[in-house]
């Protein structure tokens, strides 16, 4: 009998203590809300001035984006990607000569010269998988994710869906045919 | 390499024994300053090798032409009781290559025996040597109570791979062994419930063996990963 | 499969009833498939079905280099990824006899402890879910999200981090990381016993779970079963404190004990309880980490330009939320893995369920998956 009683009354005792704690978050509702209206309100992203003393480290994960005049085709982020995005074709040239055919600019920002020419840079996005590990052995650093430290070289682009799959790749390097590709690379006799 | 060149490394290697590195660290030549160091680092190992042969030769007295092997507690326990089943016992004890017939009685043996009590199972990997080489199993065993461990390797033929089953002394063997039956191939035998644990039931081949080829469709779909336009 | 053998119980004839819990379930954790018998309230046997989300780990990890397993790792336990990429390089850095700098130590653990708080406030929450209280899981959740956002402070993901490499860690901390975490160690301290109201005491939910699903210790050895499953059955075993790896033996914490307090010892309840009172002892290490983490060094010291372990093999085992996480690895002296494999607890736990779910209700079942806290990304891998 005593049992059926206790029963009773610590039910309902631990009932109302947990109704209580939801009725006090409740009134308090202006202070303690953590719903964001999303697209109106967006969480900031990590920006650089957070308190890194490494100022290069990238610590943002968003699309990936190649600034092609800085690319010198070594391969090494296509060699690191775990899950083959990226894909690579080459071909090679006069090393620092400028060919305005192909738009290829012969020096990169940081004044190394080029030797190869980039025909193919094609990043698949719906296989990246945001790792991150393809921005660390760019000796130019010219592929990064977009926006936080990188946000003055581009702004930060989380939001990229597409309609169609194939739109999710994207083709970095600038359209060449093979006539082109013979006259820069000289096979055709013509030394440029 | 020239013969004077020869006679100046063997020189350079015999002061830099006696304890004089600077007779290296001085050659000019990177070449032959990296060809002397090679030859100081073998001229090392082989008087190592020597100092153990020799000290060996003592122990046992000169008479047995075998090594004598470092075993531990555990190993040399099971060398006690069931010597014959021992291949190999490699890793100074640690690690134990043993025959697979009589693999459920020494489970049995080194679950309840008062010095081994190897209650835990911890882990049941498969393993494939290469395509001319067997497969193999390595079982990981741990001891709750007195904290030591053992690795069993045993062995199984690539064409009729068989295996006795340790499920019912050690409870976990019972899906590592069905995912190692999925992924290898190995049959183990008296297992009371043998398929496929990560494959669909009807799939073909065993996946993780070096020579694995996927099946071109299953039930309609393509197997193999095709990427159009994209190389 | 329909209707399977009819067994007499007295005058009443009770039929087998064969009930697929399918495996898209909201309750199910994943996708997990079970198949259960039962004569319509009763179950007598529960067989689980996985490989719904079999990614081929091990056989992916058997054609790339070492460094390129480490995102493939986290995918495997996605909600405590720190802890998949720490037994990794604990395993490797063991195989190449790397020792790494001290703030890589210290900075390791405080994010392993701070992945198992994130990790046992999903793994509560959702349980609380299962059984039907609705609240406490978006408190939980709430808690889960600030962790989360320290983590996107430090190394930019929020859940699939690749943040520890063999020999170091990818990125140094922020300057006002040790602020910001003890910020909010000290707002979600107090929060532990407001859960404990919500749910722990609570009179239904204790009749909900305990004295169900009761796994005794040698039932639970047998199966291999680890981490907080185990010690909710009275087993004090704790790699961290037994098997010590990184700098775990200057930390001083306790290692929480089932006591079977509202019913059986090894019950739900248990398992619930030990993984609360788990973080609290996770909120002590990070303390005590962050006061004596040394200043300065670099993180990249020790990492190797290619990983190229020496010929041999290694097992090593670390603690991750869910239990024992081991590495088994071999090497043939290449770049590339010759045989990865992980040994994940949750398998483990799957297994029992069938062992100790014999002889309950259907929603019991439900209950006591949730009380084993499993994740389908590892079992599966």
């Amino acid at each position: 009998m005593r049992a059926y009683f206790t029963t009773i009354w610590e039910s309902v005792s631990t009932l109302i203590t947990g109704m209580a704690i939801t009725w006090r978050h409740m009134v308090n509702i202006r202070k303690g809300s953590v719903t964001l209206q999303y697209p109106e309100e967006r969480w900031p992203r990590p920006e650089r001035d957070i308190g890194f003393d490494q100022g290069e480290y990238n610590v943002i994960r968003s699309r990936l984006h190649v600034d092609m005049d800085d690319c010198i085709g070594c391969l090494k982020c296509e060699r690191v990607c775990p899950v083959d995005c990226i894909k690579i074709e080459t071909h090679r040239v006069d090393k620092g000569e400028d060919i305005p055919d192909v738009g290829h600019t012969g020096i990169t920002s940081n004044g190394t010269k080029k030797a190869l020419l980039v025909t193919r840079f094609d990043i698949d996005m719906t296989e990246c998988c945001y790792c991150n590990l393809c921005t660390y052995p760019c000796p130019e650093e010219c592929i990064y994710m977009t926006g936080g430290p990188n946000s003055e070289k581009h702004q930060i682009d989380y939001e990229f869906s597409q309609y169609d799959r194939n739109d999710m790749v994207y083709r970095f390097a600038k359209e060449t045919s093979e006539e082109q590709v013979a006259i820069a690379t000289g096979e055709n006799g013509e030394k440029k | 390499m020239t013969s004077d060149q020869d006679t100046f490394i063997a020189d350079a290697v015999e002061k830099a024994l006696a304890g004089d590195m600077d007779a290296i660290n001085s050659i000019e030549d990177r070449s032959i300053r990296g060809k002397a160091k090679a030859a100081l680092v073998k001229a090392k190992r082989a008087a190592k090798a020597e100092q153990k042969s020799e000290s060996s030769e003592e122990s046992q007295g000169g008479g047995t032409p075998e090594e004598k092997v470092v075993q531990s507690s555990l190993s040399a326990l099971l060398s006690s009781v069931y010597p014959d089943e021992i291949i190999e016992i490699l890793n100074e004890g640690k690690v134990v290559q043993l025959k697979p017939q009589k693999w459920n009685e020494i489970a049995t043996f080194f679950r309840d025996h008062a010095d081994a009590l190897l209650d835990q199972l911890e882990c049941l990997t498969g393993v494939d040597l290469g395509t001319e080489e067997p497969l193999q199993v390595r079982y990981n065993l741990h001891s709750m109570k007195h904290r030591h461990k053992i690795e069993i390797l045993i062995n199984a033929d690539r064409v009729k791979p068989e295996i006795p089953t340790v499920e019912t002394i050690w409870r976990m063997a019972d899906w590592f062994e069905r995912e190692v039956y999925d992924m290898y191939g190995i049959v183990f035998t008296d297992h009371r419930d043998l398929r496929r644990l990560l494959c669909p039931e009807d799939w073909e081949g065993w996946p993780l063996r070096k020579d694995y080829e996927e099946q071109e469709s299953y039930h309609g779909i393509v197997v193999p990963k095709v990427k159009e336009g994209w190389e | 499969m329909g209707v399977g053998s009819v067994k007499e119980v007295g005058p009443v004839q009770a039929e087998q009833m064969v009930l697929n819990i399918g495996p898209q379930h909201p309750s199910t954790h994943g996708v997990l498939r079970l198949k259960v018998k039962t004569d319509g309230e009763i179950v007598s046997e529960v067989i689980p079905y996985i490989g719904y989300l079999h990614r081929c780990f091990e056989k992916h990890a058997e054609s790339i280099t070492y460094e390129q397993v480490i995102p493939f790792t986290d995918r495997c336990d996605y909600i405590a990824s720190m802890n998949n990429n720490f037994g990794y390089v604990v395993a490797m850095e063991e195989l190449m006899d790397i020792k790494v700098p001290e703030r890589v130590e210290y900075i390791r653990i405080i994010m392993a402890e701070l992945n198992r708080i994130a990790s046992h406030l999903l793994a509560l929450g959702v349980y609380g879910l299962d059984v039907g209280a609705f609240t406490p899981f978006l408190h939980m959740f709430r808690d889960r999200e600030r962790i989360l956002d320290i983590f996107e402070l430090t190394c930019g993901a929020r859940l699939l981090y690749n943040y520890m490499w063999v020999g170091g860690v990818s990125h140094d901390l922020p300057r006002n990381f040790e602020s910001i975490c003890i910020d909010f160690l000290d707002y979600f301290e107090p929060n532990i016993p407001e859960f404990n109201e919500l749910l722990t005491k609570n009179k239904i939910f204790i009749e909900r779970t305990a004295d169900v699903g009761v796994m005794p210790a040698e039932v639970a050895i047998s199966y291999g079963v680890s981490g907080p499953n185990l010690r909710g059955s009275g087993v004090k075993w704790d790699v961290r404190r037994d098997e010590p790896y990184s700098i775990y033996n200057k930390f001083d914490f306790e290692i929480p004990v089932g006591t079977g307090e509202y019913g059986t010892l090894g019950d739900c309840w248990d398992r619930f309880w030990v993984r609360m009172l788990e973080m609290q002892e996770s909120c002590k290490i990070i303390r005590q980490a962050l006061k004596t983490i040394p200043e300065g060094g670099d993180v990249h010291a020790m990492v190797p330009k290619k990983i190229r372990p020496p010929k041999g093999s290694i097992y090593r085992r670390t603690e991750s939320p869910r239990g024992d996480l081991g590495y088994y690895i071999i090497s043939d002296g290449s770049e590339i893995p010759f045989r990865m494999k992980m040994r994940s607890p949750a398998l483990t736990a799957l297994s029992v369920l069938d062992e100790i779910s014999a002889g309950w209700m259907i929603s019991d079942v439900i209950a006591i998956l949730g009380s084993l806290d499993i994740v389908l990304g590892e079992i599966d891998r």
